[in-house]
């Protein structure tokens, strides 16, 4: 069982997997063959339904029970797809364990997250003594405290769950680790940190891994060698510099292209406009405090001025907890300001909710993730018509929303009228709810990260289309994000808010290439590729 | 107000605290006992007033057998306080009702605090031994068909259930006493103990156990069938959860990954359940204990209803009510108890 130095960790030889569906087999994973050594590191980049996830899953055969696999998976030497199930228990998480991406669901909320860390290495190792002392060991080897042994997951930041994840993976020391979109829910700042701290561990392990992601940046940022994946097969594959940069196949480069890098002129989309006409939004010296448990309290908003004016796109940047969401409450009217006030156009806004209605109108909110966004038992009619509804809009019901899905570019509307969410793709249904804020005629729109959750190739799409709204209904926009390239790509302005207050604002340029303030430094300087190295990297 | 934002949104980005938080932990714990005092105040007023509006004279009712001159029903009324106004009669219950004094029954002249604390124990017995067989019953097998979901077994167990619960507790329970204690003659059709009694302690236990069974069968058909489905939806909820898989991942038995990890996590919405339901079981008592003469506050009740026997039946709408409400506050306590995120919180 134990590898010898030339024996991979892991080697797919022509895996091939298909899942049963109601329409017969539909392949995820196609004929790859990949192989990967001891101490070595693979990146796994492609969209969602490329089979990423299917191939880490296939190397501990988690597969759903309706999947069928051919080929051959070894770990450590071993076929694993012909494994009885003891054998493979025995083999799973002691030889390679995975880090699965969004640590929120994949731990177990009612359980401490020692007992979990502490859980793989009791049932590998029954007799093992001072279990305590090796979860304590492991949580200080992701800088956590060892006080955190009895938090709960939901007491735990995104960033600490994910290193907790960590943790837990190196419970059992694998040979191998195989880590599933890990930083893909974490601000830069975060992001930074859990890469930083698998890098380490795996350069002072020796052990192998295994990294997948839709974002080539995080992967070249911790990958020597990188491999991009489209419907199921492997489309590219070298050294993760060469696949960045000069990368072959038409799919790799769409894909290096979707990832902005801050700077390059070719991916900022949003043309010089002047400010139509219009009113303007505004937050004026706006302060939010809550109450803490115990007295006292916490300034989420600190006394923050901001300004939107018509047709206008301006990104609010800063890391989660930074106050961004709460200033967006208070500008959408569902968050009282403990002091200062939010104006539209000359009046302050309405404390009234019969009077709200109208101002809610003209300023619409565009959620992360459609999928949560859409109730998954409404057609798209009905998802679009609700606004229209609650609003009692003069004028044809069904006209409404087909105006509103040809401006989302939902074409011809007639076609995706009766269509359920599910069977949208994620770009699409982002569409839908663009469509459902569009029907009521706004005048702005409060996007909180309106692309974090697409694919790399929609995301461009989706920011096109803000864009075009932009010029042909003089829409503008409040882009909530933690993301400097999405602000590269979309925003005139950029304010970047930290601590509840906004330290630096003005035109995208000046903030994105000539920061003043240092938190703006920080942030540019964790993007995983900035344009410094790229210029280093590749002087041509 | 959160229509505008669901709770869909990403977790980082709502965890930032909201106004009117729960507050501490004895503060929550005060706070919920002080609701349950309000409805069981509530619950003194109504059981008052709404025997007052009932028609029908319960002095007229009481001497029905044998009808007596206007002063001998003149003195009955003065002795049960009944020619007093309204809101004298009402100062007077709430006097009363502070020292412990629920009246006197009208029909065995003894009283009512006495008359219910003589049938709790009976029907504590039979509705505990029911529920605890029936929740057992009902989680095990509704954990089971969820595990199996759409196998012969999670249809063979949900149908049955199903039907059974659907059937009337009273015929149910005289199909029962039909076939086991008539037919078969296996257990006596009635009561709690054999007439006579029995001599000894292990054999007077037995012979209640004996007459528990049929009673006990009937309620635990009828009542098990809301554990099994609330417990195969809720944990069918959890069957695609991403830690599950992680839990497989670690190589973890499909035993181990349903019992360590996806049963505690169906289990809390279950709890909830529970323990209302715990409250209606004991008011559905009523029928089982009067099909089978189960001397308990059922069969209590159900004889009261007759007469009127307006203090009886206060006495046991009290009684019965108080149930609902504790088990009530007790599941919300328990429920912070179990889970970590509303403790917290």
């Amino acid at each position: 069982m134990t590898p010898t130095s030339e024996t991979p960790l892991l080697e797919y030889r022509d895996l091939t997997v298909d899942y049963r569906t109601p329409r017969g087999w539909e392949p995820a994973v196609r004929g790859v063959s990949l192989s990967l050594g001891a101490g070595e590191t693979l990146g796994i980049a492609g969209e969602s339904g490329c089979g990423k996830t299917t191939l880490a899953m296939a190397a501990l055969r988690l597969l759903p029970r309706d999947a069928r696999i051919g080929g051959s998976v070894l770990v450590g030497g071993v076929d694993v797809t012909g494994l009885s199930w003891g054998k493979l228990r025995a083999l799973r998480w002691a030889q390679a364990s995975i880090v699965f991406q969004g640590a929120m669901h994949s731990l177990n909320p009612v359980r401490t997250v020692g007992d979990q860390i502490a859980e793989p290495i009791r049932l590998h190792s029954p007799a093992a003594k001072g279990v305590p002392q090796r979860v304590t060991e492991l949580l200080a080897q992701v800088e956590l405290p060892a006080a955190r042994t009895n938090a709960y997951p939901h007491e735990l930041s995104g960033g600490q769950r994910q290193r907790v994840m960590i943790a837990m993976a190196l419970a059992c020391d694998p040979d191998l680790v195989i880590a599933d979109e890990p930083t893909t829910a974490l601000d830069v700042v975060v992001q930074q940190q859990v890469l930083d701290r698998l890098a380490v561990l795996v350069a002072e392990r020796g052990v192998g891994l295994m990294m997948i992601s839709h974002d080539l940046s995080v992967l070249a940022a911790s990958c020597r060698r990188v491999v991009v994946m489209q419907d199921g097969l492997v489309v590219e594959d070298g050294p993760s510099d060469q696949v960045i940069h000069r990368p072959q196949h038409p799919h790799a480069r769409a894909l290096a292209a979707a990832f902005p890098t801050v700077g390059d002129p070719a991916s900022r989309l949003v043309e010089h406009a002047e400010p139509g006409p219009g009113p303007t939004l505004a937050a004026e010296r706006l302060t939010v405090d809550f109450p803490l448990r115990g007295g006292g309290g916490v300034r989420a908003v600190d006394g923050v001025s901001l300004q939107v004016r018509p047709g206008e796109i301006v990104a609010l940047v800063g890391q989660s907890g930074s106050g961004k969401t709460t200033l967006a409450r208070c500008l959408l009217g569902v968050q009282q300001p403990t002091s200062g006030e939010v104006r539209y156009g000359d009046a302050p806004l309405p404390r009234s909710s019969r009077r709200l209605r109208g101002y809610r109108r003209s300023v619409q909110l565009v959620l992360q993730d459609p999928t949560g966004a859409l109730n998954p038992r409404h057609s798209v009619y009905e998802a679009v018509a609700e606004g229209p509804r609650v609003h009692r809009l003069p004028g044809d019901e069904a006209a409404i929303v087909a105006a509103a899905l040809e401006q989302a570019e939902l074409r011809p509307p007639e076609r995706f009228l009766p269509v359920l969410p599910s069977q949208l793709s994620g770009g699409q249904r982002q569409r839908v709810v663009i469509a459902g804020a569009l029907a009521l005629a706004p005048t702005f729109l409060v996007a909180d990260e309106p692309v974090a959750s697409l694919d790399a190739s929609v995301r461009r799409e989706i920011l096109a289309l803000l864009l075009r709204l932009r010029t042909e209904l003089g829409l503008g926009a409040l882009v909530i994000t933690h993301d400097l390239g999405l602000a590269w790509t979309i925003a005139d302005r950029v304010a970047v808010m930290h601590q509840g207050r906004i330290v630096e604002s003005g035109p995208a340029e000046e903030v994105l290439l000539d920061p003043q303030h240092d938190y703006t430094k920080l942030l540019l300087s964790v993007l995983p590729t900035n344009v410094e190295n790229d210029v280093a990297a590749d002087p041509g | 107000m959160t229509d505008l934002l669901p709770s869909t949104t990403t977790a980082t980005d709502l965890a930032e605290p909201t106004k009117g938080r729960a507050q501490g932990g004895l503060a929550f714990v005060l706070r919920t006992i002080g609701g349950g005092l309000i409805s069981m105040a509530l619950i003194v007023v109504l059981g008052f007033f709404m025997f007052r509006v009932l028609p029908g004279d319960p002095v007229r009712a009481m001497t029905r057998d044998r009808p007596g001159n206007p002063e001998q029903l003149a003195r009955l009324r003065a002795e049960f306080g009944l020619d007093q106004p309204l809101p004298q009669q009402f100062l007077d219950y709430l006097g009363d009702l502070a020292r412990g004094d629920l009246g006197t029954s009208y029909k065995y002249s003894q009283p009512v605090t006495d008359l219910i604390l003589g049938r709790l124990w009976p029907t504590v017995l039979l509705t505990g031994t029911a529920l605890v067989i029936s929740v057992a019953l009902g989680l095990w097998l509704g954990s089971r068909a969820a595990w199996r979901h759409g196998s012969a077994f999670d249809r063979f167990t949900t149908a049955t259930a199903l039907v059974l619960w659907s059937v009337p507790t009273f015929w149910l329970g005289l199909i029962v006493l039909m076939v086991f204690a008539v037919a078969l003659d296996l257990f006596p059709t009635a009561g709690m103990t054999s007439p006579g009694g029995v001599d000894g302690f292990f054999p007077a236990v037995l012979d209640v156990a004996h007459h528990l069974v049929l009673p006990c069968l009937t309620m635990v058909a009828v009542v098990y069938a809301q554990y099994l489905m609330v417990m195969r939806s809720s944990l069918l909820e959890e069957m695609t959860a991403d830690y599950l898989t992680t839990a497989r991942a670690k190589g973890l038995r499909e035993d181990l990954v349903r019992r360590r990890h996806a049963v505690p996590n169906a289990l809390l919405p279950t709890i909830t359940i529970i323990f209302l339901q715990v409250g209606f079981v004991v008011s559905g008592a009523v029928t089982v204990e009067t099909v089978f003469s189960w001397p308990g506050l059922g069969l209590l009740t159900y004889q009261a209803l007759a007469v009127p026997d307006i203090p009886l039946l206060q006495g046991t709408l009290i009684a019965l009510s108080s149930a609902v409400v504790i088990m009530n506050v007790a599941a919300d306590l328990v429920y912070r108890l179990v889970d970590p995120r509303v403790r917290t919180r």
